[in-house]
């Protein structure tokens, strides 16, 4: 029962315009940069051409660099927006009773939150493994050359990145491995602003917005104000090469751990309200 | 009386928050060294951090989300009944922008003043003249943004669903903030240094800085033709920033977008569905 909640939540998500908009509105930007980057690189030598992965969208060392830093400043806002206004939009129109009827309260709530979780990850991750597949069978897999960054700086550079130790054996393994790390944080951002839209004072959809961008808010102030050396700007976890300092992996999942943990809390008590039995 | 309230509490909360990290500090404040701490000066040349901006910025975002409905609830549960009563939408539509006003007052000084009350804790505040200057200027600028934005969501709510209203001004405030970081290099430069301590920051390029709207809400970028008040905020060289000219320039947009406000008000269609509800 909850698989088949699960499946006909995912297939009234995947038919509403806005999620469908949205996926080809990524895939569009991976494509656009991908054909950018074939004109700006077309006939260089195979000793002069960038390594395939600095040419990616996330990348924040890219030639202009924009994209990467507009994308994770506004990455809050934006998970937001394909998968989790479906709650509210349930209640407000009086549909959310007649769902539950079908599957039953729990169902429905879970189900929705499966929905939730796996519509972003394919939105926020699937665009950006095709465009690792188009890098690589587009542009030589010798090519060594790194943007912006001079070749004996290298060690003491990407040992800042999230998990370096992983990118010195492989960095392909290491893109793949980080955007589906990202694929699962945006999961987690949409399905806790869900839970949260579940709460009487969310009457307007507007207000969905605001829950995950006030525990990004939370999270600077509280690394300012305790001093931590750890960095707790949200955009530097969401580039691909992103050489801040201080970032740190274990912080990062246990945010990602305690949001989850919160999310299922939130669903469990909201599905036993009301129960008769 | 409720809804000034609430204005309060979350202006109480947001300034706390905001304000947290100067409870390690142990020193003399002046009262406008918090307003410009309020105003976002922390982020210049020498912090490049987005996170500062990040941080201050949210009381604002905030507000916008709260009150960017504050007109558009009415088109929303039962509008047909109410605006069947109401003779006149554009007067009726007024009178709520006008009831908008002291709520952005009261949220900003309550948040000013929670910050202050914080900071008087563990340090020592004082009151000079030029702060309240300085404080008219900051409650001019921000008040004038904040109007104008959230009268922006409501219209544009009004127009399509609210979800679309916010993500439109957010979206478009945070790519402003990631503006900020992207052209940095072309906006602001070191000049020649005197000493270690003493290095002339330059600005570049004004016109590219007062292009960015989030740049007139800096207030120690701005410059003034009153000697105490510019001793404290131009930073900057080779930049002439007058603080009434933000007044002027958002006092003049959001006549404008009161101006649209009403047109749309005017012609809202009431016989085609609600979006946000789906009912009437």
């Amino acid at each position: 029962m909850l698989f088949k909640s699960i499946r006909s939540q995912m297939h009234l998500l995947f038919q509403q315009k806005i999620t469908v908009f949205f996926f080809f509105a990524m895939l569009a930007v991976v494509v656009a940069n991908f054909i950018y980057n074939v004109v700006l690189c077309y006939g260089a030598y195979s000793v002069k051409m960038y390594n395939p992965m600095y040419l990616s969208v996330l990348n924040y060392q890219g030639r202009t660099g924009m994209e990467a830093t507009y994308f994770s400043q506004c990455f809050p806002l934006l998970v937001v927006i394909p998968a989790a206004f479906s709650y509210v939009k349930d209640r407000n129109s009086g549909e959310e009773i007649y769902i539950q009827t079908r599957f039953g309260r729990r169902n429905y709530f879970y189900g929705k939150f499966f929905a939730t979780f796996i519509t972003t990850f394919i939105i926020f991750a699937i665009p950006f493994l095709i465009e690792i597949a188009l890098n690589c069978i587009a542009f030589p897999l010798s090519a060594e050359r790194m943007m912006a960054m001079s070749d004996f700086k290298v060690e003491e550079y990407a040992g800042r990145f999230l998990f370096s130790t992983l990118y010195f054996k492989n960095e392909y393994v290491y893109s793949v491995f980080f955007v589906l790390l990202f694929g699962v944080a945006s999961g987690i951002f949409a399905s806790f602003s869900y839970a949260f839209s579940t709460f009487r004072f969310m009457k307007f959809k507007l207000l969905v917005f605001i829950p995950l961008y006030f525990v990004m808010f939370l999270l600077s102030v509280l690394g300012d104000f305790l001093k931590l050396s750890y960095n707790t700007y949200y955009g530097s976890y969401f580039k691909l090469y992103d050489s801040s300092e201080g970032k740190t992996l274990p912080g990062y999942l246990i945010v990602l751990a305690v949001l989850l943990i919160v999310t299922l809390i939130i669903i469990e008590k909201r599905s036993r309200e009301d129960c008769l039995n | 009386m409720k809804s000034t309230l609430k204005t309060i509490i979350i202006g109480v909360v947001c300034g706390i928050l905001c304000n947290l990290a100067i409870l390690v500090y142990n020193e003399d404040f002046t009262f406008s060294d918090i307003i410009l701490r309020f105003s976002q000066s922390q982020y210049g040349l020498e912090n490049t951090n987005l996170v500062v901006l990040v941080q201050w910025n949210f009381p604002l975002l905030l507000f916008q989300a709260i009150y960017g409905t504050h007109i558009y609830k009415h088109f929303c549960n039962a509008s047909v009944y109410f605006f069947s009563r109401t003779n006149n939408k554009v007067k009726w539509f007024l009178k709520e922008t006008l009831l908008l006003i002291p709520q952005i007052f009261v949220f900003l000084l309550s948040e000013l003043l929670a910050g202050t009350a914080l900071a008087m804790i563990t340090n020592n505040v004082i009151f000079d003249k030029t702060s309240i200057i300085l404080l008219v200027y900051y409650l001019a600028i921000t008040s004038l943004w904040l109007f104008l934005t959230s009268m922006l969501v409501n219209i544009i709510s009004i127009k399509f669903t609210s979800s679309v209203g916010y993500g439109v001004v957010a979206g478009i405030e945070l790519a402003c903030m990631a503006l900020f970081f992207t052209i940095r290099n072309k906006m602001f430069e070191l000049g020649e240094s005197r000493s270690i301590y003493d290095v002339d920051l330059v600005a570049k390029n004004p016109v590219l800085i007062k292009i960015d709207p989030l740049a007139h809400l800096n207030l120690s970028w701005h410059t003034s033709k009153i000697e105490s008040v510019n001793k404290l905020i131009s930073r900057y060289i080779g930049i002439d920033f007058d603080l009434n000219f933000s007044v002027v320039l958002f006092a003049a947009i959001s006549v404008v977008v009161v101006i649209i406000g009403c047109i749309v008000a005017k012609n809202v269609e009431f016989i085609a569905t609600n979006r946000e509800t789906g009912g009437n």
